[in-house]
């Protein structure tokens, strides 16, 4: 029996430390070995890319033709992964050490946890460095200590979208680039009244839409308005004290809900409001939403999934205390970047490091804008491209609201980001659904949040 | 009555048959071929599942997010437990889930199976029915019963209101009733999967019991719990089971219908431990966290298991 | 032990007479036809709220993509769809996804009922050394979720180089404790003497699995096969973290190609979703017909 049990216990410890050991990462490239990275016109190379929803997200395939146009012998195959559960997957894939030699940072939520933790990300710094008085790319929010892992090929921003056909008809005057808060709020109360008399049935249309479904919709204009510079936000949301967010849940997003402005909360939530619905079939006349929207809007349009009507792009409205540094409106994205694995080398890599430093310039940045999506590199003739896309927005003020931002991150990179999150997801639920007062709400996730440490 | 009652299935004379000697030569024979029924399964089951659930037991002394090797970190994991407010709170949320769903659904289930084990015409097209819903995407039965329950307009409330002057439930806009909400619907969703593993169970009563029964003169009810319920006893005890841990690591149905809200009130156990894992990168902690609701499930499963026991003999 | 305790061992092929549960009584009263029809129109009330998600997914199918999450919630299109239908086989590769899925729900089914019958012989009928022990260590990794040990399970995988291939899906799913468990307990309601008696005529352990105790769990294959059947159908996580070629892909993965980072075309997610119930309706039909009242001993050679 001792011997039966000694060979057991042998067995089980052997397949645990099997389960545990099963290799992860294992040797990286270095900086170095990016910056020396070069590739040769004249091999033939093949890298794997991931990407999302092929059908529904042609960025990946726009990319990669692109390229191929410049880099004939170099094969970018696509793999396709669930937009929904990406992290999972690439955690999974950095985890077992098969990630792909290309793979897109959704957002910044996690880069930090790959960026720091997996040692599955290659150094950057060196492609970074290309673009050090580059005016036309902001990089900034891949800065870790000096070091990049990731380069940004997207850059969405949050902005105003709005129904010029419903302001119209219902004889309100339309955005003009300088609304703080409370004008959107008079304009959407405006427009409450009018509405009907316009002809819109007063029980399914509305003002405007806020998409609570997503927690940024309501606290990241906060706290991207409430300092002048960006750093400064950051300070503001790792702080540990919320109340700034009180006046904007109080004097905009309850308020909106309370004079029935938006769909409520509960309805959102409950019965997965769809924005483009709202938007695209008419039922709101004003949209705060990123700026990718608008490549769905113009395809919807054309499909006849959303109603046809005169639409237009506006500044999102402004904080009247704060104002940027730069002197643009500030609002806010997280960059979706793209990220070279540490496990390529040699060919691979040279190839891997060319694709992303090609992917966030200009050059991918123009096979972005003529697809209608929102590169991260904003040259002149980049936004030329974008706004001659057949069905844009085309007015003077669509195009600066579109062109002219100071961005700041939805998820500021730091370790108790996600911590902090998910309270703050809380808090507003329990703001939103009257479960808890503003007050009360704050002073929970003040609590929380100073008990993580 | 209380002899139909006694397992058929016990034959203590045979057990105790033969020598020493004999004893040992069958005991390793039943080894043998006990090892031998058992190892297509246990190998598979050893390689990939029970190796990576013992990692677990390691993990959840360390501090690792997923990349690499886990670094022990001793009891950090469980003193922060402690200091865990939404840990606390999404365990009593698991607790409460836990104590009304399981007995709710039983009973449902049990009655079900029942009903639609007698000769009832059109059996075939209820039992169906009732396994509809867990075939159903999930997303859809959200949108569905989210509907129902809306607290004006839903169908639920405007019923209720006509029994209570014009009160009813706000469901999962308020914290006290989007528990209820969501036991409901979760209910909804399993009792036609549970009648399925119980009907199975009844179709191992011989029906002579029956018969014998109602010439001692036993009514339905006492042929209930006197001949249905002693005979389904390992059914009863497999279903109880995979009832128990199956609430105790619920984790879709919230995700869909409330995502854990409004505020915190949803929020159960087993989407912490995916939030720590996949959302905040700490694998270790959550794999502490995992391994609380493991022994909860396990001092639930070995108190049935006891219970069980004790009653067979 | 009494005479109604060893009948089931004595009788053979007995009519099975009038077992009446509920529902059953044989003179028929005015009062029990009202009470039966009563009984009718509740359960057929119950089965309105059973298929309401169903149906409102059915009609959500062939829903412009905008109608399916209006509101107010609109329960009929404004323009029916029905192309959906085509389109799903047409644009999407459905067929592809539908072929893996059955394959894999085949394998998986086919493995599980098997060993799990198997093992839960073994541990059931044979008395052996340590096997409450290894059968609680079977129930135990139950309780654990699978979320926190999916990763050291997909990292051993991938050194073994079976992560992304029809390998991973079928040893992952095959091999869990529910089968045996649930085939052990059914095992438990099948009387010891049964397997006693052969053994002392002689009868091999496996003469005694094949001959008497096959015969009698067809309701618990059938049970056991519906569910999971129905689980590696439904079966989300293990195929999303697994395959990541696109050629291996589920319906339940497939389906999620129409959700993309901002948008999603649900339509067309109702529209698969309706077609996947198909196969499960089918191998439900199918295994219920196993579940006859009352046939378990009576029908078998004592």
């Amino acid at each position: 029996m001792k011997y039966t049990r000694t060979v057991k216990a042998a067995a089980l410890a052997s397949v645990v430390a099997m389960a545990l050991a099963a290799c992860g990462g294992g040797s990286g490239n270095t900086a170095d070995d990016v910056k020396n990275a070069t590739l040769d016109d004249s091999k033939q190379v093949e890298i794997s890319f991931a990407g999302w929803s092929l059908k529904s997200t042609p960025e990946f395939q726009t990319l990669v033709d692109a390229f191929n146009k410049e880099h004939p012998n170099v094969k970018v195959t696509i793999h396709e992964y669930s937009a929904d559960d990406y992290d999972t997957q690439l955690t999974t894939d950095l985890s077992g050490g098969n990630a792909p030699e290309v793979f897109p940072i959704k957002n910044l939520q996690k880069y930090y946890t790959y960026a720091v933790d997996s040692q599955g990300l290659a150094d950057l710094t060196s492609i970074a460095e290309g673009y050090k008085n580059d005016k036309n790319i902001d990089i900034s929010q891949y800065n870790l200590d000096g070091k990049y892992y990731a380069m940004p090929y997207r850059q969405d921003s949050w902005i105003l979208f709005y129904n010029k056909t419903m302001f119209e008809k219902a004889g309100v005057a339309v955005p003009d680039g300088t609304w703080t808060w409370d004008d959107y709020m008079k304009a959407a109360e405006e427009l409450k009244t009018k509405l009907p008399a316009a002809g819109y049935d007063a029980n399914s249309v509305y003002p405007t839409y806020h998409h609570t479904s997503w927690q940024s919709v309501t606290q990241s204009f906060t706290t991207a308005q409430s300092a002048a510079t960006s750093d400064g936000a950051k300070k503001n949301f790792l702080s540990g004290d919320y109340s700034y967010m009180k006046d904007m849940y109080n004097n905009v997003f309850l308020k909106a809900q309370d004079e029935k402005l938006t769909v409520d909360y509960n309805t959102v939530t409950s019965s997965k409001v769809q924005y483009q619905a709202q938007f695209g079939t008419e039922k709101a006349a004003m949209l705060p939403m990123g700026s990718w929207y608008a490549a769905t809007l113009v395809s919807q349009q054309k499909s006849g999934d959303a109603n046809k009507f005169e639409w237009g792009m506006a500044p999102i409205p402004q904080n009247p205390n704060v104002k940027s540094e730069s002197g643009k409106p500030i609002t806010f994205a997280d960059p979706t970047g793209l990220a070279v694995s540490a496990g390529a080398t040699g060919d691979k890599l040279a190839a891997a490091v060319e694709f992303v430093k090609w992917a966030s310039g200009e050059g991918g940045a123009k096979a972005l804008a003529a697809i209608a999506t929102t590169p991260a590199y904003f040259s002149d003739s980049v936004t030329d491209t974008y706004f001659g896309v057949d069905g844009m927005a085309n007015d003077e003020l669509s195009k600066k609201a579109w062109q002219e931002h100071d961005t700041r991150p939805e998820n500021f990179v730091d370790k108790k980001t996600n911590d902090i999150q998910e309270k703050l997801k809380i808090m507003m639920s329990s703001i939103l659904t009257k479960t808890a007062s503003v007050d009360d709400a704050v002073a929970t996730a003040n609590k929380d949040i100073a008990a993580l440490g | 009555m209380s002899d139909v009652a006694s397992k058929p299935a016990s034959a203590p004379a045979r057990k105790s048959k033969g020598g020493e000697l004999t004893t040992n030569a069958i005991g390793r024979r039943n080894l043998r071929n006990g090892l031998l029924f058992i190892a297509p399964n246990f190998i598979g089951f050893l390689f990939l599942v029970l190796g990576p659930v013992l990692s677990l037991f390691y993990i959840a002394f360390s501090k690792w997010s997923a990349f690499g090797m886990p670094k022990f970190n001793g009891l950090e994991n469980w003193a922060r437990l402690f200091r865990d407010d939404q840990f606390k709170h999404s365990f009593w949320q698991t607790i409460y889930y836990a104590v009304v769903h399981i007995p709710l659904t039983l009973v449902i289930a049990f009655g079900l199976a029942v009903i639609l084990n007698s000769k009832l015409k059109g059996k075939a097209f209820f039992r169906t029915i009732a396994f509809f819903p867990y075939i159903t995407s999930i997303v859809a039965a959200a949108q569905v019963w989210s509907m129902l329950f809306d607290p004006n307009a839903g169908v639920v409330n405007q019923f209720i209101r006509i029994f209570t002057r014009g009160w009813a439930p706000g469901w999962f806009s308020t914290t006290e009733w989007a528990m209820p909400g969501v036991i409901i619907v979760a209910t909804w969703r399993e009792v036609g999967y549970f009648m399925i593993l119980l009907l199975a169970g009844l179709q191992t009563i011989p029906s002579e019991l029956y018969e014998a029964a109602q010439v001692d003169g036993a009514n339905g009810w006492q042929r209930f719990w006197k001949i249905t319920v002693p005979c389904m006893r390992p059914t009863l005890f497999f279903v109880m089971v995979t009832l128990t841990i199956g609430s105790f690591k619920i984790l879709d149905l919230t995700l869909v219908m409330t995502n854990g809200g409004p505020g915190d009130a949803t929020y159960v156990l087993a989407q912490y431990v995916y939030l720590q894992a996949f959302t905040n990168g700490n694998f270790g902690y959550s794999g502490t966290v995992s391994l609380v609701l493991f022994i909860l499930c396990m001092i639930v499963t070995i108190i049935q298991f006891m219970y069980n026991n004790h009653k067979e003999k | 032990m009494t005479s109604v305790t060893s009948s089931p061992v004595a009788v053979k092929g007995a009519p099975s007479g009038s077992a009446d549960i509920p529902f059953n009584k044989q003179p028929v009263s005015p009062a029990k036809i009202v009470g039966t029809i009563i009984g009718y129109a509740c359960m057929l009330f119950l089965a309105v709220f059973m298929v309401l998600p169903f149906v409102w997914m059915f009609l959500s199918a062939v829903k412009p993509n905008n109608e399916v999450y209006m509101v107010p919630i609109q329960w009929f299109p404004s323009v029916w769809h029905w192309e959906n239908y085509i389109e799903i086989w047409t644009k999407a590769e459905m067929g592809l996804w539908t072929g893996n899925t059955i394959f894999f729900a085949i394998c998986v089914t086919f493995l599980q009922v098997f060993t799990g019958s198997f093992a839960a012989y073994g541990f059931s009928k044979i008395q052996f050394r340590g096997r409450a022990t290894l059968f609680l260590i079977y129930i135990a990794t139950m309780a654990v979720p699978w979320q926190s040990y999916m990763v050291p399970q997909y990292k051993m995988l991938a050194a073994m180089g079976i992560a992304n291939t029809r390998w991973s899906i079928i040893l992952l799913q095959a091999f869990g404790a529910f089968g045996v468990f649930m085939m052990k307990q059914f095992y438990d309601t099948i009387p010891d003497e049964l397997s006693e008696a052969a053994r002392l005529d002689g009868l091999s352990e496996w003469g005694i699995y094949r001959r008497i105790i096959l015969p009698l769990s067809g309701p618990s294959i059938a049970a056991l096969a519906i569910i999971t059947f129905t689980n590696t159908w439904n079966d989300y996580m293990g195929p999303l973290i697994y395959l990541r070629n696109n050629k291996l892909w589920t319906i339940q993965l497939g389906l999620k190609t129409f959700i993309g980072q901002y948008s999603a075309d649900y339509a067309m997610i109702m529209t698969g979703s309706v077609i996947s119930v198909i196969p499960i309706l089918i191998v439900f039909l199918i295994g219920q017909k196993q579940f006859v009242e009352g046939i378990a001993t009576s029908g078998m050679k004592g």
